[in-house]
């Protein structure tokens, strides 16, 4: 028949279409991550706002006594792992420009070694790029033996450029396991 | 089969009679049950396919549309007495699932495997047999969604959305049946909408050019593209939803590195073109109604169908007004707040060209022209609400509450399904060669339309004052509007029993015998052959100048 022959054009056609459709979700994996890492448009802070080391005269301001900030903290263990992880403080109020220490604890209540990672998220979105960690648990792997505890420090300090409608932050920390073992 | 005695069409005769009339085997009982169920179940006849989706989506109409009542039973007052939360959970995304790919979806691929074929003066389908496979894949997909519900665990109960990680981390057992249903349904839909794009660019009729085209098969030609472009995606990614539940990867689990609103964007990214996929045959269908009951042709045809391509091109680019509360940049939400509400102005260019269609013209009401109309004012409803949702600080407010609810039923009720039942009432005579019951037609209009609005439209009220969506029991405030919902939900759904009865007598021989032209202001290649057509149609396909006169008619080209 003559009209087979037009019916295979569009048939392959269409057939790769499809084709090429279901792998560009794939591709969109990694698309997706390398465009929010270099655009950071998928979260509702500003791109120049992400967390930022802090600069020299930052360091050096004095605190801004005319105002306190509430830091909140909050924490949990990822999806069962079985760690006991919370902060010693549930709150304390910072004036901008100082610098603040609270510790967090963490107990590994299994039997074996354990090594975990602790990952941060701030909130409101405007004020991450004034929240500066000087020292923190969360920029390294932590392992503990089984049934061992310890104290983790977090010092960190708010700059005094941070907007004044902002009254409270959140600091929430998420541990993860690094081990991709289950346990 | 019937002869049929009141020809109008002066070349009625030759298109109609011209093949030896025994109707095929498989449609009587009369020859025993194996026929009968070999010639279903491998028919070619895109007739016989037609009808197959059409029951289909009948049966889940009704399957889905009992699940709709059963959850109005559980919100009629505060207390969630009837059933657990988490069968309610189930309740609500079985009846999305099933009305989405069960109901509306098939019950378009149905009309266009009836009537694009008749409408372009083409023997069948470019590909029957790829047509067959297209169909009986459906049964075994809904099938496997029904077996899901009994699974230890529960049901699917995580929305019709799917979302990670309700759906992989925390996802019951029965969830990689919903899986295999998706895929089951997405192959169908990929398959059937490449029949369809083969079949009009091959297979039109001498003299048919594309601007020629009728509208219903111009919008399924778009919504065909729409679906290879978006189902694919759809599989896609509840396969990396299997992936995630059994084989260790991390596509969702920010665990493992993987972002759980990466599914959101790749969902959404089918989902927005899934919901014209919903709505642009709908479209073809009123632009084919309103001008029959009009007696007009169709006002402004090339911008009907610019309006639909320029529709079916926004909705790939859109998907983000989905997510806005998820967490994006503010020149990201911008930009998709704008670009929504651009699609207003296609949409626009539409309703205004039904209702130029309507302006001076001699209207008469029967059942379809009441839908058609119903269609057309409900769907701008639907519209406008979705306009609301498309402001990004408004949406912050209406973000999950029943306010989308609303929206959406009054596009996919008060658009698809009314459309769709427009449709069903405007094609049947010349399907079955005879009238429905025109009194029970515009009864059961009434009560749709007034259930309909009872239904949905106090959800409108309900989301504005906070009542979120998806939630088995609320506050005590709410019990007065919610009581009214599900009068109305009820009502509706009775009221549809009246369309089956309709349906199935009218099929099975009632009602008075239709005229090959069947409307009196009908113009187009399917009302030049009998009703009902004969099992082969257009087995040679009509003169060029039957097809130039008929088009001539339909659009009033050089009216000299």
């Amino acid at each position: 028949m003559p009209e087979r022959r037009p019916h295979r054009r569009v048939y392959t056609i269409a057939g790769i279409a499809a084709l090429v459709m279901f792998s560009f979700c794939f591709a969109m994996v990694p698309v997706y991550n390398i465009i929010c890492r270099k655009t950071g448009i998928n979260t509702s802070a500003a791109n120049g706002d992400l967390l930022k080391p802090m600069s020299a005269e930052e360091a050096a301001q004095s605190p801004d006594l005319s105002r306190d900030v509430e830091i909140q903290f909050t924490s949990i263990s990822h999806m069962g792992l079985p760690w006991d992880f919370y902060p010693q403080t549930k709150s304390i109020r910072v004036h901008p420009g100082a610098n603040a220490r609270v510790y967090f604890y963490a107990k590994n209540t299994t039997d074996k070694m354990m090594t975990v990672q602790a990952v941060p998220s701030i909130t409101p979105p405007e004020s991450i790029s004034h929240f500066h960690k000087i020292e923190c648990f969360c920029f390294t792997h932590q392992t503990l033996a089984g049934h061992a505890s310890k104290e983790m420090p977090l010092v960190f300090h708010i700059d005094r450029n941070l907007p004044k409608n902002v009254r409270v932050i959140t600091l929430a920390y998420t541990l993860f396991p690094v081990s991709t073992k289950r346990y | 089969m019937t002869h049929d005695q009141h020809a109008t069409h002066s070349e009625e005769h030759a298109f109609g009679h011209s093949h030896e009339h025994e109707p095929p085997h498989h449609h009587s009982l009369k020859y025993g049950f194996l026929p009968w169920i070999k010639g279903w179940l491998f028919t070619t006849n895109h007739k016989d396919i037609g009808s197959l989706y059409m029951l289909l989506s009948l049966a889940m109409l009704f399957y889905g549309g009992a699940m709709a009542l059963l959850i109005r039973l559980q919100l009629f007052q505060p207390g969630a007495h009837f059933f657990a939360p988490n069968t309610y959970n189930v309740l609500v995304t079985v009846h999305g699932l099933i009305m989405v790919f069960g109901v509306i979806m098939p019950a378009f691929v149905g009309l266009a495997n009836w009537m694009i074929p008749m409408m372009i003066g083409a023997p069948d389908m470019a590909l029957p047999r790829l047509n067959n496979w297209s169909f009986w894949i459906l049964p075994f997909a809904f099938l496997l969604l029904t077996i899901a519900l009994f699974q230890a665990g529960g049901g699917p109960n995580f929305g019709w959305t799917m979302y990670a990680p309700l759906s992989s981390k925390y996802g019951p057992p029965s969830t990689d049946y919903l899986i295999v249903a998706i895929h089951l349904m997405g192959i169908s839909s990929v398959l059937g909408a490449i029949n369809i794009i083969a079949t009009i660019t091959n297979l039109r009729a001498p003299g048919m050019s594309w601007m020629q085209m009728p509208l219903f098969v111009w919008t399924w030609f778009i919504t065909a593209f729409l679906l290879i472009g978006a189902m694919p995606v759809l599989a896609g990614v509840v396969t990396m939803l299997l992936f995630d539940r059994h084989f260790g990867t991390s596509f969702f689990d920010a665990a493992g590195g993987g972002d759980p609103v990466m599914y959101q964007h790749l969902f959404w990214f089918f989902g927005h073109p899934e919901v014209y996929i919903m709505i642009l045959p709908a479209f073809g269908i009123v632009s084919e109604v309103i001008p029959t009951f009009s007696r007009k042709p169709l006002f402004g045809h090339a911008f009907m169908v610019g309006a639909v391509g320029a529709i079916a091109f926004l909705s790939y680019v859109v998907w983000g007004h989905h997510m806005f509360t998820a967490g994006m940049a503010v020149g990201t939400q911008l930009y998709f707040m704008y670009i929504t509400m651009l699609i207003a102005v296609p949409t626009g260019i539409k309703v205004f060209n039904w209702v130029a269609t309507m302006w001076k013209g001699s209207i008469t009401f029967e059942t379809p022209m009441l839908f058609a109309i119903a269609f057309v004012v409900l769907f701008t409803i639907g519209g406008l609400s979705g306009l609301m949702l498309s402001i990004v600080p408004a949406d912050y407010q209406y973000q999950d509450t029943y306010f989308v609810v609303a929206h959406f039923h009054y596009v996919l009720v008060a658009g698809a399904l009314v459309a769709i039942l427009s449709a069903v009432y405007y094609w049947l005579p010349k399907w079955t060669g005879r009238f429905y019951n025109e009194r029970l037609g515009q009864l059961h209009f009434w009560l749709t339309v007034i259930g309909v609005n009872v239904t949905f439209f106090p959800m409108h009220f309900l989301g504005l004052t906070g009542m979120p969506r998806r939630i088995t029991d609320y506050a005590l405030q709410y019990t007065g509007m919610n009581m009214v919902c599900t009068i109305g939900a009820f009502l509706f759904g009775f009221a549809q029993l009246i369309f089956l009865y309709n349906v199935l007598s009218t099929v099975f021989g009632k009602g008075t015998r239709a005229t090959g032209h069947v409307w009196e202001g009908a113009h187009g290649l399917e009302w030049i052959l009998s009703s009902p057509p004969p099992y082969h149609s257009f087995s040679t396909p009509p003169s060029l100048t039957t097809v130039v006169g008929e088009l001539n008619k339909k659009f009033e080209v050089e009216h000299a």
